[in-house]
């Protein structure tokens, strides 16, 4: 078995990556929200200057607008295959 | 070499050639000595298209050069034997010179039966050919118009396809109705301009003609006798009928000189003709000539997507280029109608060479429809090769001839009007379709199994017969100077006398 | 100078590579194969030796064509573009197949060209060269459908070319020359008409190249029909080149507003579509218009930093989607596979594949210490100086979209996912070489940026400035947090969504509908009506109009021949046999008889004006 076969496939492994896996989102949950929240207390060390927009200033914004815009993307684009665009795959044979 | 008579030698040339295989005999010789005879005349018009020697053609002159006289010719009506080049009818010359030589050599194997007519007719019309561009008035001029038909007709009535008396007889037909007018119009002009029989060069000389200034009315009904000509010869929509049976038909010989010399016979009248001589009735005139070139770009071109028929469909294309042409002449501005003449070179030689790839491939296959065709790139690389040149040629690619011509002339009608220049774009677009796909399906694709077990591949004597066509198509693509050098002069100097620069 | 000896002091690399292909097919074995990696490679030497100014200039037509720009602008494209044939040509060493070695080259070449022309109408040579170069990658799949997706390839890039002809032509008309500078912001609505057209036709013509939406329907449509080598190729040059010349004529400090959006709403377009693709890599297509997008959007912001972010981002790309389509060629390769749907457990047999594809993918997500994280943020940070906020948040939208398909979506069902059964191999050793040299490219730039800001078109002393003056720094703690944050939850989100994201056997319509149903009714007017029109209407004109009255009177006339008049013509009848010996007869007898008539008829009229004097 290759090295990625034994992580994958032995369930109590693949739990463990899973579990590294949302102990980072927390993380990097938490330092993006530490640094928006430092960011308005201490602006210069912190460099906020080059941030123009007032939604930069959401704790946490990038997980946020991450997670919401994957979702967006999946369901709208789903949507629009269903109602509009998808077809057949010899739909252009004549 | 002033005094050695080139012009006339040239032209007379070939005739002598053709006199001597009907009175040889011999079935055999006739194609030799037409060989020779049209290399011959090759050599001797040399001198013409040299430059920068004291002897040799003047580009900054637009007078007629190398002039041949003979004053009393016909002393009744006071007509000079006159023959004389300028800028714009020495490529013409040269064409017709070169494109001779290469249908003997076409025609060298393919034509087994009754040899010794038809390299006499194939004379005959080269001589038809030079006398009518090298004529310096307007009575020579008919009168090789007129000779060229005898031999055409003879060329595809008897040595082309299956249908080829129909087509024959229709080319005769539609020619001669034009030419009818153009005799009535001719000596109605004689009549008109009585003036002239003082003068040294005689009675209907073309620079004399063009100094000569008609009453605007009797200038629109001349301009409509020479109009039914040369419409018919360019051709223009709606009287290009007879071409595509015509072309098809003929042999390989026949369909070359037709689409390389014939069709420009009707432009060149244009602006030998009607520009100089008849210029309130062309300002009057302006606006259909305008819409119909336009037509004949965007029809000629649809029609040509729909053939099977891999000749009728290079014919076909034929009306589209030629639309670019008469569009270029129309707009009357210098660069559009320079344009207009280098494209007329440029079709000669790509029409040619497109003409003698198909006849070299029919002589082996016996057959011109497409679907007949297919993968011949690996049976036949050289010809394919070739094949790929002359149709990315054909389609304006830049870097080969036709696209100097076809900017020119697109930039000219963009000047008159964005929606001529529309149409002329659509024209190339199209243009490029269906050169494109015709190379695809013939060359491309899947092996036919019809072509199994022939032997496809050009020989020495057909790559020799297609390089100068080659080289001179990338020639003038990259330097086309050399052939625009010749038209500035007369172009500057038709202009005025025509229209609006 | 290196060149001095040779007297020659610009050798045009372009024209290098597309020489040098044409010499391949004649060379053998380890040679040819050599010569395939030496040319490129050449090529990028004399780019990187070239020295800055105007060369290679030549008269044609009474303008003077310019071949050799040399500037901070197009040498950066000339190194990626050269960097990529090389890395194409080591990728498609295995191939037996000379034609597909000599296009290729053939089609950098013209990208080289387009790069260093000066002036519109050597641009355009080379414009139509790649065109036709390209349509011939696609062609020599010769698989049915290869076939026809090139056809229609070529159609588009035939009307792109003559609409960017046209604009040609009217521009330089109104301009007088022929030169390519800027043509501004667009004209004002009471310019001149040659002007305001030419301007817009121009555009047009480039974002065609470009594969922006509407017009990019092409792109999808043809890159997964190329072959496996060939696609590689293509994803860098044509697009590329079309933001080069963008970059080049339309960015102006002041910004196009319309070009903006176009780029901003093509980023997102790009991302729906690939969410619904099966056909792995028609989805890597539709995420090059993704990315362009975010290049095309900065041509349109036109600040000194979106250039700069547009020249970077467009190296970066093209490194990385090179990358990303040698690994889903490689699949294709091995396996034959081209549907998501059909493939599956891959990572067990393929992993140096799956390692190499993850680079690309994770810097085409903009993933820090790679090459995309560095670029991708130099357009977003030009959005954000120039008070976009949408524009801001819809490119931040679509990067989430880029991870979630090339980082997620795409390896998950590619490699991982349901186990499909097939076994493959890892892919031939050159093929697994060039993905290598791609990945260290792109981990290089992402690691130290600097290398890559230093050849950047409007940099001072090497750095990247912002408007303000200060200096660009990519790896600032707040754009690292919030792009790892913004990654990692999309990833959750992917997840979290997985079900409804399996990918299903069906195809999605794009604009190429209109020419593709509608070329059908295009065919019918062509092939029915129009030749109807010919054959009947015009022709039977002259049967009715010509024909049959003329020769009705031509047999009243041969009656009258052979009746009446044939006593007084047997003297001329002599002549007749004579002449006929030379004329010879026809099928039907009937020439004979033209022929007399035709002689008769002129002798008689000059006769007759003789006389008449």
């Amino acid at each position: 078995m290759s090295f990625l076969q034994r992580q994958l496939e032995d369930p109590v492994r693949l739990r463990r990556i899973k579990r590294w896996f949302y102990v980072g989102l927390v993380v990097v949950f938490l330092a993006e929200g530490a640094l928006a929240l430092a960011q308005k207390v201490l602006p210069e060390t912190f460099g906020s200057e080059h941030s123009h927009f007032w939604f930069e200033g959401i704790p946490a914004f990038g997980s946020l607008y991450g997670l919401a815009s994957c979702v967006a993307i999946i369901v709208v684009s789903k949507f629009l295959g269903k109602v509009w665009l998808m077809r057949r795959e010899d739909y252009y044979d004549s | 070499m002033t005094d050695f008579p080139v012009l006339s030698v040239t032209t007379f040339l070939p005739l002598v050639g053709a006199a001597v295989i009907l009175l040889a005999g011999s079935e055999r010789l006739a194609r030799w000595i037409a060989l020779v005879t049209t290399l011959a005349t090759l050599a001797v018009a040399a001198p013409l298209f040299c430059s920068g020697y004291p002897w040799s053609f003047d580009k900054q002159s637009s007078a007629l050069q190398f002039v041949d006289e003979y004053g009393d010719w016909i002393p009744t009506l006071d007509i000079a034997y006159r023959l004389g080049v300028d800028g714009i009818s020495l490529p013409f010359i040269f064409l017709s010179v070169l494109l001779s030589v290469l249908c003997v050599g076409v025609s060298w194997t393919a034509v087994q039966t009754r040899m010794r007519e038809f390299y006499a007719a194939l004379l005959v019309a080269e001589t038809a050919m030079i006398g009518l561009f090298a004529a310096a008035n307007l009575f020579l001029f008919f009168f090789f118009w007129e000779l060229m038909v005898v031999p055409m007709f003879l060329i595809i009535g008897v040595w082309g396809g299956p249908n080829r008396v129909y087509a024959a007889i229709k080319f005769l037909l539609f020619t001669l109705a034009g030419s009818v007018l153009m005799l009535v119009g001719m000596i109605v002009l004689y009549d008109a301009t009585p003036e002239l029989a003082l003068q040294p060069s005689g009675m209907l000389d073309f620079s004399a003609l063009a100094g000569a200034s008609l009453e605007p009315g009797l200038q629109v009904w001349l301009f409509v006798a020479f109009l039914a000509a040369f419409a018919v010869k360019v051709p223009m929509f709606p009287v290009h009928t007879w071409l595509p049976d015509a072309h098809t038909e003929a042999p390989t010989a026949g369909s070359v000189i037709l689409a390389g010399i014939l069709l420009k016979m009707g432009a060149y009248g244009f602006l030998r003709v009607s520009l100089p001589i008849f210029p309130n009735a062309v300002q009057l005139f302006l606006t259909p000539m305008l819409v119909i070139s336009a037509v004949a770009i965007v029809y000629g071109a649809y029609v040509t997507l729909a053939q099977t028929d891999i000749k009728r469909l290079i014919a076909y294309s034929s009306v589209s280029h030629m639309g670019f042409v008469t569009l270029g002449i129309f707009t009357l501005n210098t660069s559009a109608v320079e344009g207009a003449i280098l494209q007329m070179v440029n079709h000669g030689i790509i029409s040619a060479a497109l003409f003698l790839c198909v006849g070299m491939i029919y002589e082996r296959t016996h057959t011109r429809e497409i679907k007949d065709y297919g993968g011949v790139a690996k049976l036949a690389p050289g010809w394919s090769i070739l094949l790929a040149l002359f149709c990315l040629a054909a389609a304006g690619f830049p870097g080969l001839n036709s696209f100097v011509g076809e900017f020119l002339i697109v930039s000219g009608a963009f000047k008159t009007s964005a929606w001529l220049g529309g149409m002329a774009i659509w024209g190339v677009a199209l243009g490029t379709i269906y050169m494109v796909w015709l190379f695809y399906r013939v060359v491309m694709g899947e092996k036919n199994s019809g072509l199994e077990g022939l032997k496809l591949e050009l020989n020495a004597r057909e790559v020799v017969i297609l390089a100068p066509l080659a080289l001179l198509a990338l020639c003038l693509g990259l330097y086309p100077e050399c052939v625009l050098s010749y038209l500035h002069v007369p172009v500057a100097e038709l202009l005025p006398a025509g229209g609006t620069p | 100078m290196p060149l001095d000896f040779l007297k020659l002091d610009w050798i045009h690399p372009g024209l290098l590579l597309i020489l040098g292909a044409w010499v391949l097919p004649f060379l053998k074995g380890w040679f040819k194969r050599a010569a395939m990696v030496l040319l490129p490679a050449a090529a990028l030497a004399v780019c990187l030796s070239m020295t800055e100014g105007t060369f290679g200039e030549v008269k044609f037509l009474g303008q003077t064509l310019v071949f050799g720009r040399v500037d901070p602008l197009s040498l950066i494209f000339s190194y990626v573009f050269s960097i990529m044939a090389f890395l194409g040509m080591v990728y498609a060493l295995h191939v037996k197949d000379d034609a597909q070695h000599v296009t290729a080259l053939t089609y950098a070449g013209g990208a080289l060209g387009v790069t260093f022309a000066g002036d519109f109408l050597s641009l355009y040579v080379f414009w139509e060269l790649m065109a036709i170069s390209s349509v011939l990658l696609v062609w020599l799949r010769r698989e049915p459908s290869a076939v026809t997706a090139g056809f229609r390839y070529i159609l588009v890039h035939v009307f792109g070319g003559l609409v960017l002809l046209a604009g040609i032509v009217l521009h330089c008309t109104a301009k007088g020359s022929f030169d390519f500078e800027s043509l501004g912001a667009i004209p004002a609505s009471d310019a001149d008409w040659a002007v305001i057209l030419g301007w817009s036709l121009i555009l047009v013509g480039f974002l065609l190249n470009a594969a922006v939406p509407p017009l990019g329907a092409w792109l999808p449509d043809a890159y997964p029909e190329a072959t496996v080598t060939g696609a590689v190729f293509m994803t860098a040059f044509t697009t590329k080149t079309a933001v080069y010349v963008l970059i080049r004529g339309f960015a102006v400090p002041g910004g196009n507003d319309l070009i903006v959006w176009l780029g901003a709403a093509m980023a997102i377009y790009g991302v729906v579509y690939a969410v619904l693709e099966n056909d792995a890599r028609r989805l890597l297509a539709y995420h090059i218009i993704s990315q362009v997008g975010y290049m095309v959007c900065a041509v349109g912001i036109g600040s000194d930093l979106a250039i700069n972010g547009a020249s970077a981002h467009a190296f970066a790309h093209i490194l990385y989607k090179a990358l990303l389509f040698m690994g889903a060629g490689a699949v294709l390769h091995v396996t034959g596979l081209r549907k998501l749907s059909e493939m599956g457990g891959l990572y067990k047999t393929m992993p140096i594949t799956l390692g190499l594809y993850m680079i690309g993918a994770f810097a085409i997500s903009a993933v820090p210490l790679f090459s995309g994280f560095v670029s991708k943020s130099m357009i977003v940070s030009a959005a954000g100086e120039g008070e976009r906020q949408w524009i801001f948040l819809m490119l931040t939208l679509a990067s989430a979209g880029t991870f979630l398909h090339t980082g997620l979506k795409l390896p998950y069902y590619m490699f991982f996912g349901k186990d499909s059964g097939v076994r493959a191999q890892e892919p031939p050793k050159n093929m697994l070489v060039a993905m290598a040299l791609a990945a260290a490219a792109c981990v290089l730039i992402g690691v130290l940026p600097g290398l890559l800001y230093e050849q950047l078109p409007n940099t001072v002393d090497g750095h990247v400035l912002y408007a303000d003056g200060s200096t660009y720094h990519p790896y600032t703690l707040p754009h690292v947090t919030s792009t790892l944050g913004m990654l990692g939850f999309t990833a959750l989100g992917f997840f979290l969504l997985l079900k409804q994201l399996d990918p299903e056997p069906k195809i999605s319509l794009d604009t190429d509908w209109f020419y593709r149903k509608g070329s059908s009714a295009f065919e019918s007017v062509t092939r029915g009506t129009l030749a109807r029109v010919e054959s009947g209407f015009v022709g039977e004109i002259y049967e009715f109009v010509m024909r049959r009255p003329v020769l009705g009177a031509a047999h009243l006339l041969r009656k009258l021949d052979t009746r009446i008049v044939d006593y007084a013509v047997v003297s001329v009848g002599r002549l007749t046999q004579a002449f006929s010996q030379i004329l010879k007869t026809t099928v039907s007898g009937n020439a004979q008889h033209y022929g007399l008539l035709m002689a008769a008829g002129v002798l008689a009229l000059l006769a007759l004006t003789m006389i008449a004097r």
